[in-house]
C-alpha cells in the first residue's frame, strides 16, 4: 500500500510523551495519572466550575489536546471505570461534551457497552464473549455469587468499581497536598513583572489559607502551564514552616528568573508540597531590640531575631542549597577529625545539643587531610626541634605536649588498627603555631611518620 | 587651639556630625567595641571597632584568630554570627569548631556557609549584613572589587550588622571601602615565668588605614579568661616609640 506511512515504534518516547501530557493536564486540576499505555486520567472534582461546567471543561480540554497534535477521545464520568470504559468503547458523540455520564446513571450508560470496557483480560473476555455475555449490561444481570463463582473476583470488582460500588483511588503524578492554588489569563503573558506580580497573587491566597488553619509550608512548587503544552516548573524549600508572602515572594524571586515563558503562560498553579503546622505567633508587648546589638544580655533572645535568622537561613539555603549552610554540632569522639560534624543549620537547637569539650586546646583550622611534613625530633616522646613543610623549614621554639590519642577500636577495620597519635602543640621562631602528630610511638630503628593537622591562630 | 570647654564641645559635636554624614555612626557606647586593651582603643576615633560598617582583615591563621576573638565579643551572649567560609582551602584548612572555644567563641552561635568562590561568599555576607538581626558577618574572600566592598558597606549600614572580610595576606592593598583595614601576622608567645610550653596566642596587628586615624601597629596578645586583648609593650621595643595617646587639638577628620 504506497499510502501507507510506517514509522519504528517508540514505546519509550511514547510513554514519555505522555507522561508530559499527563503533566500539561495538571492545568485542570492536580489529580492526574497516566492510564495504561495510552490514556491520561484526570480527577476533575471541584474543578469544573472553574472552566464553566463540565461540558466545556471537556471540550476545552479536546479542543487543546488536538491542537498539540494527538488525537483523542474524553469522557467524564462519575467514576474512573465508567469514564474508562466510555471513552474507548462508548458511542462518538458529535459534541465532545456530551461525552459525559449523569451522576448517578452509569449502570445505564454502561449497559450498552462491550465487556471489553472493563479492564478485564483479553482471554476473560473472549470466554465471557463465547458464553454470550458480551455488553456489561448482560454481566450485571447475573447474581454476584455465581458471578464470583464462576469467573472470579476479578469481573465482580471491575463491575463494582465502574458502577461505583468501590472505591478506586487515582494516584497523582505529584502527591496531591490541600494547599494549592491556580491562576489563569485570558491571554497568555510572558513579561517577568506579570509572573511576579501572578506569583504574588498565588502566595497571598495560599498562605491566607495556611494562616487560617495554623500551619506553614517547608515546600513550595510553583508550576507554568504555556500554551505549547510545556510545564516550566520552580520550588523553593524554607528551614521552617513559613507563611509570610514577602518572605516567600523573595525566595521565589530568584527562580522566576530562571524559567523559559516560551511563547505565553496561560496558567498558574502553586501548590505545598510539606506543610507542617505553625501557630500564630503571639505579638510581645515589648518591641524586640533592634540590630540584636543591645549589651543587655539579661533578657532573653526575643521571638523577632530567631524568626529573622530562620529567613536568612532560608535565602541561604535556597540558594546555594540547604547543605551548605550547617551548624557545628559535637560529637562524642576523641579522633580531631570526628569530634564536630555539621548539621543543617535550620534543625532547631534542642536536637543537636552535646557539650564541646572545653579543658583540650584545639587549633583554629583542621586540614581536611593531615599533612605528611619531615619532622626532626632529637629524643623519643619530645617535641620535634624542627620541621619542613613543603619548601619551608620552621624551627621550633615553643611546644607542648605529647597529647595521645587512641585509635577508636570499637569501630573496628582499618580504623580501629590505626596506630595512636601523639600531638604536639608547636610554636615557630617567627609565632606561628601549628598542631603536628607523629603516627604511632617511638620505636627505635623506624623513623617515624610526622604530619600536620591543624593550624592555630 | 583653646581649650575652652565650649570649643572643645562643638568640636566633639561637630566630629560626630561629621561620622554620622560619613555613615559609620555615632561613636556612643552602643556602637562600638571596645577591644578590652586601652591603647588601641584610644587609637581609634570612635574609641573602639565601630559596629554597623565593614572592616578587612588580613592575614592566615592570625587573622582567623583575631577574626575569632573579635566575633567573641560581638556575640556576646545572645548573638548569632554568620560564617562563610572558602570550601577547598587545603593550604589552610576549614574551620574547625572545638577551636573556637580558645577564643570564647560559642560554636552553637555560628551558622557556617559553604562557599564556592568569591562571588557565593560575597553575595552571603551581603544577606547576612542585610538581614540585621545577626551579630555579626564574616567572609573569606580572595579578592574584592571596590564596588563590592561598597556594596557590604553600605549593606551593613543598612542593618547595622558588623561586616568582616578575610583576606589572604598576599592580596594588595588596593582601595577598600573598608572603615578599617588591618593585617595580622605570627608572633612569638611568652609564657609566665616557670611555664616551658606555647603561650597565649600573640599576634602583631597593624591598622593599615582607618577613616580619621592614622596607621598603628601593636603587639597584642588575646587573653581566653578575660576574653580581651592586651597590647604587649616588648623591653626592646620601649626605647623605640613611646605610646603617645591621641592628641585632643588636632581635629580628625
Amino acid at each position: 500500500m504506497p499510502g501507507l506511512k510506517a514509522c519504528e515504534a517508540d514505546p519509550l518516547g511514547d510513554a514519555r510523551a505522555l507522561a508530559r501530557l499527563a503533566d500539561w493536564c495538571g492545568r485542570y486540576t492536580p489529580w492526574t495519572a497516566v492510564d495504561g499505555s495510552d490514556g491520561v486520567r484526570l480527577d476533575v472534582t471541584g474543578c469544573a466550575h472553574l472552566f464553566g461546567g463540565e461540558a466545556a471543561l471537556l471540550e476545552d480540554l479536546t479542543r487543546r489536546v488536538a491542537a498539540l497534535g494527538f488525537a483523542s477521545r474524553a469522557a467524564l464520568a462519575g467514576t474512573p471505570g465508567a469514564a474508562w470504559a466510555v471513552a474507548r468503547f462508548g458511542p462518538r458523540k458529535k459534541e465532545p461534551g456530551e461525552m459525559i455520564v449523569p451522576p448517578g446513571a452509569e449502570r445505564e450508560a454502561l449497559a450498552a457497552l462491550s465487556v471489553a470496557g472493563l479492564r478485564l483480560a483479553p482471554a476473560l473476555v473472549e470466554e465471557l464473549e463465547r458464553l454470550g455475555l458480551s455488553r456489561i449490561g448482560d454481566l450485571d444481570r447475573i447474581p454476584r455469587g455465581a458471578l464470583t463463582k464462576r469467573f472470579g473476583v476479578e469481573p465482580l470488582r471491575r463491575l463494582d468499581e465502574a458502577l461505583g460500588l468501590a472505591f478506586e483511588p487515582i494516584s497523582p503524578r505529584r502527591p496531591a497536598t490541600p494547599y494549592h492554588t491556580r491562576l489563569s489569563w485570558p491571554e497568555p503573558i510572558g513579561d517577568p513583572a506579570s509572573l511576579a506580580a501572578g506569583t504574588r497573587r498565588l502566595l497571598g491566597d495560599l498562605c491566607a489559607r495556611m494562616e487560617r488553619d495554623h500551619r506553614g509550608a517547608r515546600r513550595l512548587e510553583l508550576a507554568l502551564y504555556r500554551v505549547d503544552g510545556g510545564v516550566e516548573r520552580a520550588s523553593v524549600g524554607t528551614s521552617r514552616p513559613a507563611r509570610e508572602v514577602e518572605h516567600l515572594m523573595g525566595l521565589f524571586a530568584e527562580r522566576l528568573e530562571r524559567l523559559d515563558p516560551g511563547f505565553g503562560v496561560e496558567v498558574m498553579a502553586l501548590r505545598a508540597g510539606l506543610v507542617e503546622s505553625l501557630p500564630a505567633t503571639q505579638l510581645s508587648l515589648r518591641l524586640p531590640p533592634s540590630g540584636g546589638r543591645e549589651l543587655d544580655s539579661s533578657r532573653p533572645p526575643a521571638e523577632g531575631m530567631a524568626a529573622e535568622i530562620g529567613r536568612l537561613v532560608d535565602r541561604l539555603g535556597n540558594r546555594f542549597g540547604f547543605e551548605n549552610v550547617v551548624r557545628f554540632a559535637p560529637r562524642a569522639s576523641h579522633l580531631p577529625e570526628r569530634a564536630a560534624f555539621t548539621v543543617p543549620a535550620g534543625l532547631p537547637e534542642e536536637k543537636t545539643a552535646g557539650a564541646w569539650p572545653r579543658e583540650r586546646s584545639r587549633p583554629l583550622r583542621l586540614l581536611a587531610r593531615p599533612e605528611p611534613v619531615e619532622a626532626v625530633a632529637m629524643v623519643p616522646d619530645a617535641p620535634p626541634v624542627m620541621f619542613r613543610r613543603r619548601t619551608v623549614v620552621h624551627r621550633i621554639a615553643r611546644a607542648e605536649g605529647p597529647e595521645r590519642i587512641e585509635p577508636e577500636w570499637w569501630r573496628g577495620g582499618r580504623a580501629g588498627k590505626a596506630p595512636a597519635r601523639d600531638y604536639y602543640q608547636v610554636e615557630d621562631t617567627e609565632g606561628r603555631r601549628f598542631w603536628l602528630y607523629r603516627d604511632g610511638p617511638y620505636r627505635p630503628g623506624a623513623s617515624p611518620s610526622w604530619y600536620l593537622h591543624g593550624i592555630f591562630a | 587651639m583653646s581649650s575652652h570647654p565650649f570649643h572643645l564641645a562643638s568640636l566633639a559635636e561637630l566630629r560626630a556630625r561629621i561620622r554620622a554624614l560619613e555613615g559609620t555612626g555615632p561613636g556612643t557606647e552602643r556602637h562600638r567595641l571596645s577591644f578590652g586593651a586601652p591603647e588601641i582603643d584610644r587609637a581609634l576615633p570612635w574609641g573602639g571597632l565601630p559596629l554597623g560598617c565593614l572592616h578587612e582583615v588580613a592575614g592566615e591563621g592570625a587573622a582567623s584568630g583575631f577574626c575569632a576573638a573579635l566575633l567573641a565579643r560581638l556575640a556576646g551572649e545572645r548573638g548569632v554570627v554568620l560564617w562563610c567560609l572558602r570550601v577547598g582551602a587545603h593550604q589552610t584548612g576549614e574551620l574547625y569548631a572545638p577551636g573556637l572555644a580558645a577564643f570564647g567563641l560559642d560554636p552553637e552561635r555560628l551558622i557556617v556557609l559553604r562557599g564556592r568562590g568569591d562571588a557565593e561568599v560575597l553575595w552571603a555576607v551581603q544577606e547576612g549584613l542585610r538581614s540585621g538581626k545577626l551579630a555579626a558577618a564574616v567572609g573569606e574572600v580572595r579578592k574584592v572589587a571596590l564596588s563590592d566592598g561598597r556594596r557590604l558597606q553600605l549593606a551593613a549600614e543598612a542593618g547595622c550588622v558588623t561586616g568582616i572580610l578575610l583576606r589572604s595576606p598576599h592580596a594588595k592593598a588596593g582601595a577598600s571601602a573598608a572603615v578599617t583595614c588591618w593585617r595580622l601576622s605570627a608572633a612569638p608567645s611568652a609564657s609566665s615565668l616557670g611555664e616551658v610550653g606555647v603561650g597565649r596566642p600573640r599576634w602583631r596587628a597593624e591598622l593599615l588605614r582607618c577613616r580619621g586615624a592614622e596607621p598603628r601597629s601593636w603587639l597584642v596578645e588575646w587573653r581566653h579568661e578575660t576574653g580581651d586583648f592586651a597590647v604587649v609593650v616588648l623591653p626592646s621595643d620601649r626605647s623605640a616609640e613611646p605610646d603617645t595617646p591621641a592628641r585632643g587639638g588636632r581635629v580628625a577628620l
